[in-house]
């Protein structure tokens, strides 16, 4: 006997999952506000000079120090720079470095995590005691030894912040590897004769996507706030570069004189673009993980 | 009747979830009574509503649900009441059993102490008290040597005695009202007879009222006095449970009890025509399967052989545990035996370029129909997979054709190709499953427990074209499910699986109807059969049978 086969009359999908992702996105307020404090930020480093010109070459000696008022809306420093303008020199390096080594990070951390936990076995364990060994130096002290060593350019301290912070995604991306390779679906692929590449670039990668990126995020507030660490210390790029660490320790001798425009600026910088990565990172998972994808 | 009587009464229940772009009415006008002592089923399939109206009598709703409606248990409303009050009743007048007796008990916690919280949470006892009470509790659940059991954390307990707990955790306060939602549906058939055994002991016993909700209408039969059938959140048909089940009036009841496989326990009629031997699709010959090492490895699999051949359905049956998805994982090269070999169409299967290219013509659908599809491929796209993996010249418009005749085979809108899995129902999804795995008509069908996840009548579809093309395109097929209904229905040959080794293999007819082994003797009259007095004299045979043993 026969029981009919239901007419499919699904409800027309009115709305994309991806739409459907950014309206739980943006009912994060606070995700929202981080994207907007992060777009003010870039516009003030990148776009800002067009409107606010100023020389971050040559010290002024005839205009140090002198406090927020015309010409110069944050005053200037103690060898004369226009402290707006360092502001969004500053913010150049810190954001660019950051955004950069966060992504330098999470690619590494990516490759060396899906491999470990595709392949398994030896190579497993081989590939994560590496991480271990890794994680148990402290990356400050390393980003010390390093810059005590050598004074790195813009591209230099990208590369040294991602090889120092790839290694806690790693085993992000591992252990999602572990759970999304045993999913019936990639094991229905493998039985009917897919391969590895297939198994990895088609399923895996694809599925983790949503823990990449919202580890991405975190990495890149880490990330800005190490290259403060560093520039803080005295180890960071040459003057007359800057960035915001470097210029608060700068600012340090300011500090009890009364002259706080030297450090409330980048301080302020600093911690409104890490809380905005940070918020970011919190929006994008609910974004990703309501969504009844897993 | 007065209502006193009654232990639970529910009168014009409704319950509507917020969601996040709409509302969802759950619950529709439900009313509901259940006698001291009686045992009420609520069946319904996936969706209906059956365990929302169990969570409502309980308080325990998320956050988003709104209730309007009565709930009486033994003479107080539940409904409204605060928390407090709420939790005065749980566990003290109403006991709670769960589908899933591993998840809820603690880990962390020895068995004897948790059921001795439960009696302190509403007693004023001493601990000790409680401690004794607890050990007498687990001796009436019919837990062997229940001094030194208390002792043992739910981890050292297998899963039938981890369900005895949970019930010895749920009359320990001697409810009025038990609330059994699915108690059975995570244990294998006969373990659950045997629960059910004790359920209905301690019912008759103490005078409890059981409200049970299942899917399952053998365990109705096997169980229930009354029976509420749900669907889409209403109550289609309310009665005993012999009125229902042998002549149900509401045309819902009907078409599911129509669905329902059942166990034939006599020959049919119907003779089939036997078919001619025809050639070995799949052969494994003397598999073992070792997992580990030294003292405690574990023989997942025993020297196991068996034979497929084309056109023909080999079901795999046995208990969990049993190793029956394992052999079908070795059948496709996703296990390495230790020792042993799999020949496919003729060659040995192995693995790298040339056991690819074979694979071309195996097909696959296993369990779970929420993990075998990607979350991230449209239904084109996971339907096409095979064809990107073996017939890469394809060009984008015979791909396009080529997955609309793969829907059109089981019975999808071609419009459903660009849709992505989580937009389909449970029985959708393993359909699409079987169009991929039949895209590159395959001449050995590998199918793991592909129903076990499926309502009834969704499962009936599914069986139906499986047969229809298997029919058509006459390929062998490997068919691993725990359900000796269905297996019996689907299947030609069976094989009898425990422990990782072959209890006995025949014919379907054969072997399923006159068995050989005690084994598959027990296996099969634990199965539950949706018909009242049929069940009842199955029960009895059982029983005597268990105690001549």
């Amino acid at each position: 006997m026969s029981v009919p086969i239901p007419e499919l009359t699904a409800d027309p999908a009115t709305r994309t999952e991806f739409s459907r992702a950014v309206r739980r996105f943006t009912r994060n307020r606070l995700a929202v506000a981080g994207v907007i404090v992060v777009l003010a930020l870039a516009a003030l480093s990148f776009l800002g000079p067009l409107v606010h010109s100023t020389d971050q070459v040559h010290t002024d000696l005839t205009q140090v120090n002198l406090s927020p008022g015309s010409g110069h809306p944050l005053g200037t420093d103690a060898v004369g720079f226009d402290q707006l303008g360092r502001l969004m020199l500053g913010g150049q390096l810190s954001l660019m470095v950051g955004v950069c080594a966060g992504i330098l990070a999470m690619l590494l951390g990516t490759v060396w995590g899906a491999v470990a936990g595709y392949a398994g076995g030896w190579v497993d364990t081989v590939m994560m005691r590496i991480v271990d060994a890794g994680i148990a130096i402290p990356a400050l002290l390393l980003l010390l030894i390093v810059s005590a060593i050598w004074t790195p350019g813009t591209l230099g301290l990208i590369v040294i912040l991602g090889l120092v912070s790839w290694l806690v995604p790693s085993r992000l991306v591992r252990a999602e590897t572990l759970t999304l390779a045993s999913r019936d679906y990639v094991l229905t692929m493998r039985a009917m004769g897919g391969g590895h590449t297939r198994a990895i670039g088609r399923h895996i990668l694809p599925n983790s996507l949503s823990t990449i990126v919202v580890a991405a995020t975190f990495q890149i507030a880490d990330a800005i706030l190490l290259v403060a660490y560093v520039s803080y210390l005295g180890l960071g790029v040459q003057s007359p570069d800057t960035d915001w660490g470097g210029m608060l320790s700068q600012g340090l001798d300011a500090a009890f004189s009364g002259r706080w425009w030297l450090i409330a600026p980048p301080g302020i910088a600093i911690i409104l673009v890490v809380c905005a990565f940070n918020a970011i990172g919190d929006g994008l998972r609910d974004a990703f993980e309501i969504g009844g994808r897993r | 009747m007065s209502p006193a009587e009654n232990v639970l009464e529910i009168e014009n229940l409704n319950v509507v979830f917020g969601g996040e772009d709409h509302e969802v009415t759950a619950v529709e006008s439900v009313s509901l009574s259940l006698r001291a002592g009686e045992a009420l089923a609520l069946v319904g399939e996936s969706g209906s509503g059956k365990s929302t109206v169990g969570f409502a009598t309980i308080g325990l709703l998320p956050g988003n649900a709104r209730t309007t409606g009565r709930i009486m248990v033994g003479g107080t409303e539940t409904t409204g009441a605060d928390e407090k009050a709420m939790r005065a009743l749980r566990g003290n007048e109403i006991g709670m059993v769960f589908q899933e007796p591993a998840t809820a008990l603690n880990p962390l916690r020895r068995v004897g102490d948790q059921i001795a919280e439960v009696i302190r949470n509403h007693r004023e006892v001493t601990r000790a008290q409680a401690r004794a009470e607890a050990v007498q509790l687990l001796e009436r659940v019919g837990i062997p040597q229940p001094q030194t059991r208390s002792r043992a954390f739910p981890f050292q307990l297998s899963g039938g005695q981890r369900q005895r707990v949970v019930i010895a955790m749920a009359i320990a306060n001697r409810p009025r009202l038990l609330i059994a939602d699915e108690p059975t549906t995570a244990l294998d058939v006969t373990v659950q007879a045997e629960i059910l055994d004790l359920l209905r002991d301690l019912a008759k016993d103490s005078g409890t009222g059981v409200l049970l909700i299942t899917h399952n209408m053998g365990v109705v039969a096997d169980f229930a006095d009354t029976v509420a059938v749900m669907h889409q959140g209403r109550i289609v048909e309310t009665g005993t449970v012999r009125k229902v089940l042998t002549d149900p009036a509401a045309a819902y009841t009907q078409k599911l009890l129509a669905a329902v496989p059942r166990l034939r326990t006599e020959a049919s009629d119907e003779i089939r025509p036997s078919k001619p031997e025809t050639e070995a699709v799949l052969s494994v010959e003397k598999l073992n399967v070792v997992y580990g090492r030294g003292p405690g490895a574990v023989h997942a699999l025993k020297d196991v052989s068996f034979t497929v051949r084309a056109g023909q359905t080999l079901g795999i049956v046995g208990e969990s545990g049993s190793g029956k998805s394992t052999a079908a994982r070795v059948a496709l090269g996703l296990i390495k035996p230790r020792s042993g070999s799999v020949e496919l169409f003729g060659q040995e299967l192995r693995a790298g370029r040339g056991g690819r290219a074979l694979r071309a013509g195996i097909g696959v659908v296993l369990q779970d129909p929420a993990s075998s599809l990607d979350p991230r491929m449209t239904v084109a796209q996971a339907i096409a997979e095979p064809l990107h993996i073996h017939r890469r010249s394809l060009s984008r418009s015979d791909l396009d054709t080529a997955v609309k005749e793969a829907l059109e085979q089981v019975n999808l809108a071609p419009s459903l190709a660009s849709r992505a899995p989580q937009e389909l129902s449970g029985g959708q999804r393993q359909r699409v499953s079987l169009a991929r795995a039949l895209i590159l008509k395959p001449r050995l069908l590998i199918a793991d427990e592909p129903t076990s996840a499926l309502d009834v009548s969704v499962q009936q579809s599914v069986l139906e074209v499986v047969a229809e093309l298997q029919a058509e395109l006459g390929f062998a097929c490997v068919f691993v499910s725990h359900d000796l209904a269905v297996v019996q229905r689907v299947a030609q040959q069976v094989l009898v699986m425990r422990s990782g080794e072959v209890v006995e293999t025949g014919p379907t007819e054969r072997t399923l109807l006159y068995p050989e082994t005690d084994y598959t003797r027990r296996l099969l009259d634990a199965v539950p059969v949706p018909d009242p007095d049929q069940q009842k004299i199955r029960r009895q045979a059982r029983l005597t049978l268990a105690a001549g043993a």
